[in-house]
Formats: C-alpha cells, structure tokens, sequence
C-alpha cells in the first residue's frame, strides 16, 4: 500500500519540475507585460522599470527561476502580480468549484454512459444500438458552449429551473449549490457519456462473444446477469481507465462551462491570469494542475484493484 | 469566448426571446461587467473598463461632473463647496464641505485626507495617472476645511485634476495606510455605495451608505458580478438575474435588444476615437506622399456603415470630439478612391505598390476593422500585412516600435492637451526614455502642445491647440477612422435618475437618485 501511495509523489516531483520550467519560461517568453495592466496603458518607462524592480522582473530569468523554486520549496507560491493576493488562497478558493464540476461531470458521464453502452451493445445492430449510436455521436460533435448556451436558454430563460448565473451559493445552501451545478455538469458530463457508452460498447461486444460467456449461457445462466455481473465486470477496467484519463481532460474542459455558466474555477483563474499576464498565478495554476493530474492517476490505480482482482500492489 | 457570441447572438434572436419576468431584487441592483475579476478597486490605479465604474460609486472628488455629463465647463462642487483662484490659475484654495463622513466610521474628510490622496495620485509607486499631476508643486492644509494647491505653472483644467476621476478621488488617509495593499480589495472612500464583500471572480457587493452628504441613496446596494461571456450576459439579463448589462458593442446586439420586451439599450459617451497612427519615420511612411495614398485609400464612411451609425460617429480630428480644444475644421484624407491613391503611390516611386506591417490585436472588434482597411487598402496596391496576436503581446510590440500602422482605440481625460501629448508629442515617442504612446513618431506641433498647456487665456489656447491639429493632420500623422460610442443595456425598470449621455467612468454612474421601479 504505501508503495502504492508513494509511487505517484515520486513520479510528482520530477512531472511538476518539468511542467514547472515549462511554464516559467514560457509565460515570460511571450511578448506583454504586466506592468502595462497594473499600470494603464500610458504608464511610462520609468514607471514600468520601477514596477519591475519592485517584483524582481527585472532579474535575470535564471535568477527569478530559482527564487521561484526555492520559494516554492518553503511551499510558498508567492503574491499575485496583479492583485497582490497570495496565489496559493486564489488557488484554493476556487479549487472545490473546479473539483466539484469535473466530478459531477464524471458522475453524470459513468452514470449515463454505461447503461447506455450495455443497452446498444445488447441491441448489437438493432434499433436501440442505432439509436444510442446516433446520440453518442451528436454528444460528441456537439461544441460544448454551444450545447451550454442552449442549455441555458431553454431550462433558466424558457423554463426558469435553473439561474442563468450558477456563481458560487454557499455550502451552507445545498439545494442553491445543487441547483448551479446541475446544468454545468450535465453540459460537461453529455460529451463524457458520449465516449462512456461508445468505450462500454465496443468492450461489451467484444466481451459477450468471448467463450466464458458463451459457456455461462450454455449453463443456463440468465441473459441479464451475463450481462450485468460476468461481461460488465470486465468492460469496467477500459470504463475505469478512460475515465482516469478522461478526468484530467475535462478538468481542462470545464474552463468554457466555468465561462459560459459563469461558475468560479480554475479554468477561469488561467484565462484571467493569461490575458493579465500573471506570472506568478500561472505558475501557481500549473503546479494545482500538475497536482491534480497525478493525484487524479494515482486514484484510477487505486481503482484497478477493486475492479480487477488480478492487479496486486 | 467571443465565438460563443457568434453562434449565440442569432440563435438568441432568431428564436425570438422574450422573457419579461419580474427582477428578483427589489433595492439592489444587479450588474453585469465583461471581465473575469476585479482587477482593482483603488480608484488611483484603476485603468481598466470593468473596475473604472466603481470609483464613480465609492468616491467624490472635490468637484465632479454632473452625472450623465462627460461636460468639462459644467463641473460642479462635490466635496469642495467653493474655490478660487489667483489671476494666472497657479494658486487655487478649495473649501470643503463640512461634516462628510468617510464609509465604516473612518470618521470625517479632513484637508489632511485631500493633501494625502492628491499626493497620492502623483506619486508613481501608488498611482498609474502620476503623470497627470506632474505640474503640482505642493498641496498644504491651511486648515482643517481648506485646501490651497499650488502649480509650478498654469495648466488647461485644474479642476479636471480634482474631479470624482482617475488621481481626483479622495480616499480616506486612515484607511489607506491602515489597508495597504488591501486597499485595492477593501477601498474607502465617500460614495453613496459603499464596498461591502468581493468574491474572487464572481462580484463586488455595495450596500447604501446612509450617511450620504447627498441624502440617502434610494438603492439598497450595487451587486457588480464579473460575467466575461457576452451571451451569458445577454441571457441573464432576459432571464431577469441582470438588471443592467454591459453591452456587445455592435450594431447587431443594439438592434437585437432594442427588439426585446423590456429592455433599453443606453448609449453613451466618451467616444473613443479609432485611429491609424502612420510611423512617420519608417520607410516607405516617411514619405509624406506615401502617407497620403494610404490616407486616401481608407475609406472613413465605410467604417460608420460596418460597426452602425448607433455606435459609430464620423471623427473630426485627431483628438476625441468634445474635448476642451477640438477642432474640426482642417480636411482629413479618407474618402476611399483607390484610383488616386494609386496615383500618388506612382508618382512617388512606387507604382508597383507598397506593402505595410501592422501588428493587430486579436480582440474582435478591433480586428475586423482593421480587416476592412486591409481590403479597403489592398484596392489601391497597399499590403497591409496583418500580424494578429493576443491582446497584450499587441500592446508589447507595438511599443516596441514593431508595427508601421498601429490601429489604437483611445480616449481621454477630455482636454486636448492630454490627447495630443501623448500622441503626438515628441517626447511620446515610443522607444525612448520618456515614451508614452506617441507610435507615428510625430513632432511636428510639439511647440504649440507645449504653448498650450500654460496659456491662461482661453482663446489664445484654443487657437493654439487648433493649429497643433491642423499640422498633425496635414502631416499625416494618424488618419482618424471614426468614434465609438459605449452601449450598455438595462431592464426598464431601472432609472438612473439623470440624464444619461455620457459616463465617465466608462459606463452608467450610480447616484443617491438610481432606483428600480
């Protein structure tokens, strides 16, 4: 177990050096500075050199890297250049949106996703499979801000169910909180199950013609729990390994939901951060990424071992 | 994002949309920005359009401008209760009002909390419009009520220095030394609203501030909320979640809300004045005859038809129309006939043609206009090669003097001195120690701007800055291509309680006299 534990935070450090070194440089390759944005556009040169000393930009890069990592070392992930603010609490703050949207976006993805793989594979050509097949396809060449803005206009300005603006309710609020979330994770979780159901499909076709099953079905065992407990339990292993690669994705993709439903985020955090130029909260952005990611592995391995007796720590 | 609003914007009008359901609130108002977070709040570093309005809601200057009014000759006591001055406008003595309080109990405005937030304002490390008050030699607090600023010499608009914008906010000096760099999340001024909570990324909540000098405001708070997506404004707005939203600004989204059941489009000035400033030093601009034929291909009409004649307006000038000193009466170059500005290129060497770099923004609107100089341009044998990139590189390169045309978007603190010696001024010009944004590399009026600035008899000025005009015109220095206005939409229930045509703060100031019906 702690080999299992300890193996992703070995494998943490080197990703996030790299990831890290990436990001250092390149947000400070690119031309713009964020002096312009703290100080206006008719800021003078003295002004912008002023700033610079006072937030070390005028080092040498090298030098800015290392004050970085030795920050970073202390578990210190500096202010915001633009605000001022610590990065790790801007971070934070909005990090439970963020995790609370892409989970939801699974759930609705794995819970929707593979009765419907099950069905069309079952069906195998027949119209349920036509169907399913055809939704999974609209699912996945629908552009999420587009299938988000219908959404909403529909379900919060048709019908009113659901706020237009699902911004952060309170904890202390469950049904608000509920309520902002339902429609984001839905628009998140749809292209999910689109890829849910084609995975489970095409695992479940392969599984059904395999010659245990055709040996329980000649034992006389019923067809529904073939499917459900003998061929399922096998097709788990893509579902649970494209959903451990799928989750990091759609934490990247929650970025246009965050914008389109106006839900705080991380996604949001970067665009601002980007157009800004915020050194210092991009940076701290990809260390949150590059934590999650691998932490998010860590528990799809975890996973393994319940889905799949066979994988030993 | 904005290929969201592309799709959305038909759909949403196609489909007819009208939802005339009843706002949730009932005293506090509920704003829409485009913009993903604050960025400051402190209204001396305040630069941005989405954090400007807020200084118009928390602070007052010592005079201000009428609300609804972008009018520089009808600003009026705000904090000061009357002022004078001596005969050549160096000295000036302010007497404030009496017994105005500053937002939770930082007790009453003092001359002592003026000489601090004027000082402030000129001071670089704490303000971004330091240089605006470059010309103050000292503020003193003769006494507790008066405030007496002296002026190494004589400049266009005082009073515009300390009215309710930009470096002319008064901020409480106990709270800004207590508050620090907090200042900027948790300001203190002496507004009718008063800041009550930010939210990272979501909104800045107001509530009234009972103790108004102006009476007690009829709103009960201000909630700001940050909604970057032009379509998910839009359907707050109809949704009834918005009652004032920051607008698209095309002609499309006017046409689109006016169309709508309960809801109002205000637009409004500053215009800001579109221009393509011409490196005058760069070849084949140097050339004066060059300038001329890439003048006369743009076709300035054309634009007023592309962005709409409710948002666009012809532009007279270099400068901004309704700036203290504008003037319109010098013929700019821009009626679109390609056969003479092919002519001209011809006869000065370049009968093949020429071809210009141009380093673009990507922000859409700004884009597409520089698309149709492309076209307009490419009539006449101009290249304009478009190097598109994001917002901020843009504003990086073209400092850097990487760019032939630079397309800018500006307007002002409205006194033509502040225009033209950013843009025109030698001392502008980008690349030196003390650029501004002086992109053509003009200098050619540099003794009249210079003149101007310290003349105190008005009509002396005013023929001065006239001539610095004319000659930037004629030297072709920038073609004005035309003036944006600003749209804002509202649900018809809000009443701004003044009459609203121009908004400093670069949108709808809120007063004591804002209610919803």
């Amino acid at each position: 177990m702690l080999r299992f534990a300890g193996q992703p935070l070995l494998t943490l450090i080197p990703t996030l050096l790299a990831v890290l070194t990436l990001a250092f440089v390149l947000v400070r390759i690119v031309p713009g500075d964020p002096a312009l944005i703290i100080l206006g556009d008719q800021a003078t040169p003295e002004a912008i050199a002023r700033f610079h000393e006072r937030t070390g930009l005028d080092q040498p890069i090298w030098h800015q890297y290392f004050a970085f990592l030795s920050q970073l070392a202390q578990g210190d992930l500096g202010v915001s250049m633009i605000s001022n603010r610590p990065v790790l609490s801007a971070v934070l703050e909005v990090l439970p949106y963020t995790l609370e949207l892409s989970l939801a976006g699974v759930f609705v993805g794995v819970v929707l996703g593979v009765p419907l793989g099950v069905v069309a594979a079952r069906s195998n050509g027949g119209p349920l499979d036509w169907i399913v097949r055809i939704f999974t396809l609209g699912g996945l060449s629908f552009p999420a801000f587009v299938s988000a803005v219908l959404m909403l206009l529909v379900f919060s300005v048709w019908l009113g169910w659901f706020p237009v603006i699902s911004s952060g309710k309170p904890i202390t609020d469950p049904w608000g909180r509920f309520m902002s979330l339902a429609l984001p994770a839905l628009n998140l979780g749809l292209v999910m199950m689109a890829y849910v159901a084609r995975v489970t499909r095409g695992g479940m076709m392969n599984v059904l013609r395999s010659d245990y099953i055709r040996t329980a079905r000649a034992k006389g065992v019923p067809a529904r729990r073939i499917v459900w407990k003998h061929a399922l339990r096998n097709v788990l292993l893509a579902v649970v390994t494209f959903t451990g690669l799928y989750f990091s994705v759609l934490i990247g993709n929650s970025v246009l939901t965050e914008i389109v439903f106006n839900r705080p985020g991380l996604g949001k955090l970067v665009i601002g951060a980007l157009e800004r130029r915020d050194y210092t909260l991009l940076q701290g952005l990809v260390v949150a990424y590059a934590v999650l990611v691998v932490l998010v592995n860590a528990l799809t391995d975890l996973c393994y071992r319940f889905v799949d007796p066979r994988v030993k720590t | 994002m904005n290929r969201t609003g592309i799709y959305v914007l038909p759909l949403v009008a196609a489909l007819g949309v009208s939802t005339a359901m009843p706002a949730f609130a009932q005293g506090v108002l509920k704003y829409g920005m485009a913009s993903q977070d604050l960025g400051t709040m402190d209204p001396h570093r305040a630069t941005s359009t989405p954090d400007k309005p807020i200084s118009g809601w928390v602070f007052n200057g010592l005079v201000r401008f009428k609300p609804g009014s972008d009018d520089i000759g009808s600003l009026e006591p705000d904090l000061a209760e009357s002022w004078e001055s001596n005969d050549d406008g160096t000295e000036w003595t302010f007497k404030l009002r009496a017994g105005v309080t500053f937002h939770h109990g930082y007790g009453e405005v003092t001359a002592e909390d003026v000489v601090f937030s004027l000082n402030r304002s000129a001071d670089p490390d704490t303000s971004a419009f330091s240089s605006d008050y470059a010309a103050i030699d000292k503020i003193e607090a003769i006494d507790p009520l008066t405030v007496k600023i002296t002026l190494k010499q004589p400049i266009p608009s005082l009073l515009g220095l300390v009215a309710n914008y930009h470096g002319g906010n008064i901020v409480s000096k106990k709270a800004a030394e207590e508050r620090g760099a907090d200042f900027a999340t948790q300001p203190v001024g002496t507004g009718p609203f008063m800041v009550e909570n930010y939210v990272p990324q979501e909104r800045v909540t107001f509530v009234a501030n009972p103790d108004y000098f102006r009476g007690t405001p009829k709103l009960d708070g201000i909630e700001y909320r940050y909604i970057p997506s032009d379509s998910a404004r839009d359907l707050a707005l109809r949704a009834g979640e918005l009652d004032v939203s920051y607008g698209r600004q095309d002609q499309e989204w006017i046409d689109s809300v006016g169309r709508t059941d309960g809801l109002t489009v205000d637009i409004m000035r500053p215009a800001e004045l579109q221009q393509f400033h011409l490196n005058t030093k760069s070849a084949p601009l140097d050339n004066i005859e060059v300038r001329r034929a890439v003048a006369t291909a743009l076709n300035r009409p054309e634009y007023i038809q592309f962005i709409g004649e409710s948002l666009a307006q012809p532009a007279g000038s270099v400068i901004p129309a309704g700036n203290l000193g504008w003037d319109g009466s010098t013929p700019i170059y821009g009626e679109g006939d390609a056969e003479a500005a092919r002519k001209m290129l011809a006869d000065a060497g370049f009968a093949d043609g020429i071809s210009l770099k141009m380093v673009q923004t990507s922000l859409p609107n700004m884009l597409s206009v520089a698309q149709v100089a492309q076209a307009q341009l490419a009539l006449a044998g101009i290249d304009l090669q478009l190097e598109v990139v994001d917002h901020q590189t843009f504003h990086a390169e073209i400092r850097e003097d990487r760019s032939q045309v630079v397309y800018y978007s500006a307007a002002r603190f409205p006194v033509a001195d502040v225009f033209l010696t950013q843009f025109f001024h030698s001392a502008s010009i980008v690349g030196t120690p003390t650029a501004s944004i002086n992109f053509s590399h003009c200098d050619v009026a540099d003794d009249e701007i210079v003149r101007a600035r310290s003349e105190t008899d008005p009509e002396v000025q005013r023929q001065l800055w006239t001539s610095a005009q004319k000659k930037i015109i004629e030297h072709i220095c920038a073609v004005p291509l035309y003036e944006q206005l600003i749209a804002y939409a509202r649900r018809d229930n809000v009443e701004w309680g003044y009459d609203l045509q121009a908004g400093m703060h670069l949108g709808p100031i809120v007063t004591e006299l804002t209610e919803l019906r």
